[in-house]
């Protein structure tokens, strides 16, 4: 009977065909085993697509990139994300992955230097002054450049000053955006996200001496998932090279 | 006198048919809107109470404007003193009807002469009802109370719209004394929707007639329910007339009841004393017309009468002449043809031969 | 025991956003109710919009409007002196946006037909539009303004993507209880995801609940 209201009703037959069209669009992917899936902190994202198209030139594997704050993408490593290779903006969460063999052993690199920026302004004095009611930080308990941000705060001696003018973006992209539409006047944000903007740009910016903040080492880690996997393997030899390090270096980090 | 008259001349496009009416009603007595559903009786009432403004025209209450398009007055309707009883009564679901009633009086004009909230509760048998809830009552008893409110209002106009039609035969039954004790005690000026002839000649003095947004014909409710072969008691557009006669005798189980001059044979199947007042009623159809009176016929009634209007029917082939019997109307349906052929004038002297005719005590 | 400081301002929230809701939103229903204006069906997709839209999308939008440098967000910046993003205000903005279809579709339908007719009925009795509005309307669709004035609460309880966008996690102005609550999942401080996530989620039963139980003991008409 079933049949043949299906056989009888076009509109049933044109539903099932449907159905099983976007199923089959949805399995459709590069087979596996050619692409490598890269969690990327936030800040890294403007200079991992360039990296992503030389890469995909320079060899036969493909990039699935997934971006987020560093202390997200830890959570999601943590239960299960299926992630090959972390690109994180700090130390901390590529050791403790290793500890808790989620990573490889010895896979882990710094594969770049962050910078942190105040954008908005040339002095930090501006901060404290009173028409500054809103200063983009990342949040610090998620985002190393968040958490850079408040130690150059405290260094600086402002914590208690602008404590209450902080606004916390998800992430240091988030911290961007907000300076970015005008809603925070100066925010703390990566060299790399101010070298891909336009050249019409005027914004001044100053950038703290090396000594009031630590150089924000951003380490990457391939994950136990992906051990044997070429397309991983692939990419973490080439983020080593001196071609992807030229392009890093151009987004504005420094390398170790 | 144009200070007591409601004078109404509107126009208003609807998508099935367009109202025109011009019409000045006296403000006294019961004066009925009558017409099948579609005619444009409850838009005219609408207008009259204020909501529906005409496109074009005026509405005159005595002597103010509650509409008139060239001078652009309008008078919302809660500032009108018209009253409003609807079909379905409309009574707050919320309210008790002593709260539906208090609505009303609260906001009734409190210097205004007019009966008291004791009287009408009384009129119209309230008592036993006040606490309970609208949802809880019938039909009748629900109007009982929609009246009450609007008489709380002190109008000077009352609208009734189609009271009765939303109730069976028995509610109606039990309702129409109230309209008549609304009549009686009351006496406020009424315009009463009705697409019953049994209500409408029951209650109202006058009549307004309408058809596809027109009003056809206007005067007293008899006259005018008469002259579009309108009688109660029967279908209102099958074309029936009523003649007043006395029976005079009963013999061979057939009553003969003297109409005028003339006798009228009718089978019975009550027995009624001679001298009993009884109306029959004729349809149109059943009455054929000779010039002279026929033999070996089997029709038995045959009455002397004379032409008084020749009215073009509908159907082009009919037409329905007007008699005069002896002071009483009675309609006749003919072919056009046989007019020509018998040469029917208004005037003619002629017999009326009935085939059947009912009659009501 | 987490802080409850967040989970009072989403309550506060809530309850400004409602009440601001009822205030814009009533009219609104209602002209909705009785107009034939042939713009009546593009305004009421324009309500329902925040049903369909991605939170995000809206909270995006709002971003770019608050922002000093745009012309509502700067007029603001000049009449108070404080930005509208970041601020409580501005989450009361974006949330009356967010829960608007919440309060005005329960309204509107309470609002038509036999409300409509009774308008006519009390002007029938001499009542003015505004007497016979609150004597007859608003006794007659009680039952939708609980609906509408409890779903508005709870839906705004319960936003996210908007205030994420827009909210800029300050403690007691803007971190309301669902970004605490997700950024302690997200540090993986699941004891203080777990409490603030059943409190919310109890607070949300509770006022659901209410709803139904108010609509079986009253029924449509309610007795004044």
């Amino acid at each position: 009977m079933l049949s043949r209201t299906v056989s009888e009703v076009p509109a049933i037959k044109l539903f099932i065909f449907l159905c099983l069209g976007s199923l089959l669009a949805a399995c459709a992917q590069p087979a596996a085993q050619e692409t490598v899936t890269v969690a990327v902190a936030a800040n890294f994202k403007p200079a991992l697509d360039r990296l992503e198209t030389d890469f995909e030139a320079r060899t036969e594997f493909k990039l699935d990139v997934v971006v987020g704050s560093t202390g997200k993408l830890y959570a999601q490593i943590v239960y299960g994300a299926p992630y090959d290779v972390f690109l994180a903006a700090d130390q901390e969460r590529p050791v403790r992955l290793i500890e808790e063999t989620q990573a490889v052993e010895g896979s882990r690199f710094t594969y770049a230097l962050g910078r942190l920026l105040l954008w908005g302004t040339d002095t930090p004095a501006k901060l404290s002054t009173p028409e500054i009611k809103r200063i983009a930080i990342a949040n610090p308990n998620l985002a190393p450049y968040g958490k850079a941000a408040e130690q150059l705060i405290e260094r600086l001696g402002l914590t208690e000053a602008i404590e209450t003018k902080l606004v916390l973006g998800e992430n240091v992209g988030q911290a961007f955006a907000f300076v970015r539409t005008g809603n925070a006047q100066l925010g703390f944000v990566s060299e790399a996200q101010i070298i891909g903007l336009d050249d019409g740009d005027m914004t001044p910016s100053w950038h703290p001496p090396a000594d009031l903040f630590d150089p924000i080492a951003q380490d990457a880690v391939l994950l136990t998932r992906a051990e044997d996997k070429p397309a991983a393997l692939a990419f973490m030899t080439y983020l080593q090279s001196d071609d992807a390090r030229d392009i890093i270096a151009q987004h504005g980090y420094d390398l170790p | 006198m144009s200070d007591s008259s409601l004078s109404i001349s509107i126009s208003h496009s609807f998508d099935e048919f367009d109202l025109n009416v011009s019409e000045t009603i006296p403000l006294h007595g019961v004066t009925a809107l009558f017409g099948p559903s579609g005619s444009g009786k409850t838009s005219l009432l609408n207008a009259i109470a204020g909501f529906l403004r005409p496109a074009s025209g005026h509405i005159r209450f005595g002597s103010s404007y509650w509409f008139n398009d060239t001078k652009n007055v309008w008078t919302q309707p809660h500032r009108r003193s018209v009253g409003t009883v609807f079909q379905d009564a409309q009574l707050f679901p919320h309210l008790t009807v002593r709260g539906n009633l208090d609505y009303a009086d609260r906001r009734a004009d409190a210097e205004k002469p007019g009966h008291s909230y004791a009287q009408i509760v009384s009129a119209m048998a309230l008592e036993p009802l006040l606490d309970r809830h609208p949802q809880t009552l019938s039909g009748g008893e629900k109007q009982r109370v929609a009246i009450a409110r609007t008489l709380l209002t002190k109008p000077d106009l009352l609208l009734l719209d189609e009271p009765l039609s939303a109730l069976d035969n028995a509610r109606k039954g039990e309702l129409l004394p109230f309209l008549e004790t609304l009549k009686s005690e009351f006496a406020l000026p009424t315009l009463y929707v009705s697409h019953d002839v049994d209500e409408v000649s029951r209650i109202a003095d006058r009549g307004i007639i309408m058809e596809d947004g027109q009003a056809i014909a206007a005067g007293q409710t008899d006259e005018v329910l008469s002259r579009y072969g309108l009688e109660a008691g029967r279908n209102p557009y099958e074309d029936t007339c009523t003649l007043s006669g006395t029976i005079d005798r009963i013999e061979d189980d057939l009553l003969a009841v003297t109409v005028g001059m003339a006798t009228v044979w009718l089978a019975a199947d009550v027995s009624l004393e001679s001298g009993t007042q009884v109306r029959l009623s004729i349809a149109a159809r059943d009455v054929s017309i000779a010039l002279k009176r026929p033999k070996g016929i089997s029709i038995q009634n045959m009455i002397a009468a004379t032409v008084t209007d020749l009215n073009p029917t509908k159907r082009a082939a009919f037409q329905t002449i007007t008699l005069n019997v002896d002071g009483q109307t009675l309609h006749a349906r003919v072919t056009r043809k046989a007019v020509k052929d018998l040469g029917l004038a208004p005037g003619r002297n002629v017999y009326a031969l009935i085939k059947s005719a009912t009659f009501h005590p | 025991m987490p802080d409850l400081s967040s989970l009072w301002l989403t309550v506060r929230l809530a309850l400004v956003t409602t009440f601001v809701l009822l205030l814009i939103g009533t009219p609104l229903a209602w002209w909705l109710a009785q107009t034939r204006s042939r713009f009546k069906p593009v305004i009421e997709a324009l309500i329902a919009l925040p049903l369909v839209l991605p939170p995000t999308v809206l909270g995006f939008y709002l971003l770019i409007a608050m922002s000093p440098n745009a012309p509502f967000g700067g007029f603001w910046l000049q009449a108070t002196g404080d930005t509208l993003s970041f601020s409580f205000t501005g989450l009361v903005i974006g949330s009356v946006v967010y829960s608007f279809p919440f309060m005005i579709q329960p309204l509107q339908a309470a609002f038509e037909g036999p409300v409509q007719q009774a308008m006519r009925t009390a002007a029938s009795l001499r009542a003015s539009r505004l007497d016979a509005f609150f004597t007859v309307a608003v006794p007659m669709s009680l039952r939708g303004f609980v609906t509408a004035i409890v779903l508005s609460f709870a839906h705004t309880l319960g936003e996210f993507g908007v205030v994420l966008m827009v909210g800029g996690n300050i403690p007691d102005r803007t971190r309301v209880a669902s970004i605490e609550i997700y950024e302690n999942v997200e540090t993986l401080n699941y004891a203080d995801a777990h409490a603030l996530s059943l409190i919310l989620l109890i607070i949300s039963f509770l006022t659901l609940f209410c709803v139904f139980l108010f609509n079986r003991r009253f029924p449509a008409h309610v007795r004044l």
